[in-house]
């Protein structure tokens, strides 16, 4: 059956109408896969940017990025990998790396670096700190190339819309970054885990264009 | 060991270069103005042709300086400062421009992800490409023959510069911001991001080996005239606080040489009079010089 609004669309005007009430830190267009009924909805591909120099081959296969007791606010970042018709890529390789709370990369070692595959469905996961800020870079970023067979390699940077470097007004203010080169890669936060102990939380679709 | 000269810019520089015989250097400020100085800090000439906010300076050979402003390029007599040719040559910014020692093949690497090869003239001949990511750095043998670009992606591509074919695809851990042919063409150097000063067959692609590793990333390599030395020198960046140093390498018995530089965020390295090495280090405003 054919719908007049995509299921992603659907769900943002449930909730803008109050038709849908999500607990934090649930957000409509995340659940858009769920409400799915066996058609794909094609997605646009994520924004590329950036590879960088500060790339490394041979990162270690992890979901812990950040040594323990690292010092920063603690992050986890999850989402599916799909490609552009709306297909999930389980097995999707998803190479990560950023820099330390105090904005170093760890050039000699592979902290803050780590490569992963999307499980079934397309999900990754993974935990480690806010990057800091450095010399010749404006906004907090962590940088992600993803590849998987028969799909163009996803060379982008995910951003945090609480970057202090955007003022609390990111859709103004991303071009103070000149790498920054599309509003897109900028991502909510939710923050949990109470006062004492707090952690940020963060989404990033990521979608890979036929090679 | 302490530098032989050190004197002050009017500004920090945007850009340096030293002369490939190691005889002068120039640097390029934020305004475009190039300005020109002996190995003493003498002030030979200046000029004001330069594209603003400038971006980067190179020599192509000893007659020619390259500055490159965003994705454009301008070409200058070294000697008068006339500006001879401009050209936009990438819609992106480029990161490093090479040329052979006559100035008939220009290589301007982009973060695009292409290497161009340019005729004397600013003709574009060729356009090369590796894998994802930016194109950090350029060399071409001093006869023009090949050329070797490295990626964000961290290898190193050996391209024939006449057919434009791939001949090697070099593997490196992470990516490089200095690469340099032996004047033969016979070895290249490369020094990388994670401090590593890799040696290869330029002609077999292999590996010769690692004569030596900084804890910093390398800024720049460059052998000597006559292929028996190499020079290389760290730089303070990543974190912008480190003290680096330049290493001078026999390349026959690995004897090394090793001159403290400070926080230097620029430098340069070459052979005066095709022998004695010669170091050029940047921190602000102030220019030091070792001989």
């Amino acid at each position: 059956m054919a719908f007049a609004l995509s299921r992603r669309d659907l769900l943002e005007k449930c909730a803008a109408a109050g038709l849908l009430l999500l607990a934090p830190p649930l957000r409509a267009f995340e659940l858009a896969p769920f409400f799915e009924e066996g058609a794909l909805a094609p997605r646009k591909p994520t924004p590329v940017n950036e590879l960088g120099p500060f790339y490394k081959k041979r990162s270690p296969r992890s979901t812990h990025l950040a040594p323990a007791g690292a010092p920063g606010l603690p992050l986890a970042v999850s989402g599916q990998v799909f490609d552009t018709r709306g297909a999930v890529l389980p097995g999707a390789l998803i190479e990560i790396w950023h820099a330390s709370h105090a904005g170093v990369y760890d050039n000699q070692g592979y902290m803050y670096r780590a490569q992963l595959s999307a499980a079934k469905k397309g999900a990754y996961s993974f935990e480690t700190v806010i990057p800091g800020h450095y010399p010749d870079r404006v906004a907090q970023h962590i940088h992600f190339m993803v590849s998987a067979p028969g799909h163009q390699p996803l060379v982008t940077q995910l951003y945090f819309a609480t970057d202090p470097a955007f003022e609390g007004n990111p859709d103004k203010n991303y071009v103070k970054d000149r790498i920054v080169q599309s509003r897109e890669l900028i991502r909510p936060v939710t923050l949990d885990g109470g006062p004492g102990a707090p952690r940020a939380l963060v989404t990033f679709e990521l979608v890979l264009e036929t090679a | 060991m302490r530098p032989t000269r050190i004197f002050e810019t009017e500004a920090p520089p945007s850009a340096f270069a030293l002369s490939p015989a190691g005889t002068e250097m120039a640097a390029v400020f934020k305004n475009g103005k190039i300005q020109v100085w002996s190995l003493s800090g003498k002030p030979l000439r200046s000029w004001t042709g330069g594209d603003s906010p400038a971006g980067g300076l190179f020599y192509a050979g000893e007659r020619r300086i390259v500055a490159v402003t965003g994705g454009s390029v301008a070409v200058f007599d070294a000697a008068s400062g006339q500006r001879l040719l401009r050209w936009d040559a990438h819609a992106r910014p480029i990161g490093a421009v090479a040329s052979s020692r006559d100035a008939s093949v220009f290589a301007t690497a982009s973060d695009d992800g292409t290497v161009k090869l340019w005729k004397g003239d600013g003709t574009l001949f060729r356009t090369l490409r590796g894998g994802p990511g930016e194109m950090q750095a350029v060399a071409i043998t001093l006869a023009g023959d090949r050329v070797a670009a490295a990626g964000s992606d961290t290898n190193v591509y050996l391209f024939e510069v006449r057919t434009g074919a791939l001949q090697h695809v070099l593997d490196l851990d992470m990516s490089c911001f200095a690469l340099d042919f032996s004047p033969d063409g016979r070895l290249l150097a490369a020094g990388s991001v994670d401090g590593r000063v890799t040696l290869w067959n330029a002609k077999s692609g292999a590996s010769i080996g690692a004569p030596g590793k900084y804890s910093v990333p390398v800024g720049a390599v460059r052998f000597s005239a006559d292929g028996k030395r190499l020079a290389a020198t760290g730089v303070s960046i990543n974190p912008s606080t480190v003290e680096t140093e330049a290493r001078i390498w026999d390349l026959s018995s690995r004897e090394v040489t090793t001159i403290p530089l400070g926080i230097s965020t620029w430098n340069a390295v070459g052979f005066h009079q095709a022998a004695h090495p010669v170091v050029v280090a940047i921190h602000d405003r102030t220019i030091s010089v070792w001989e």
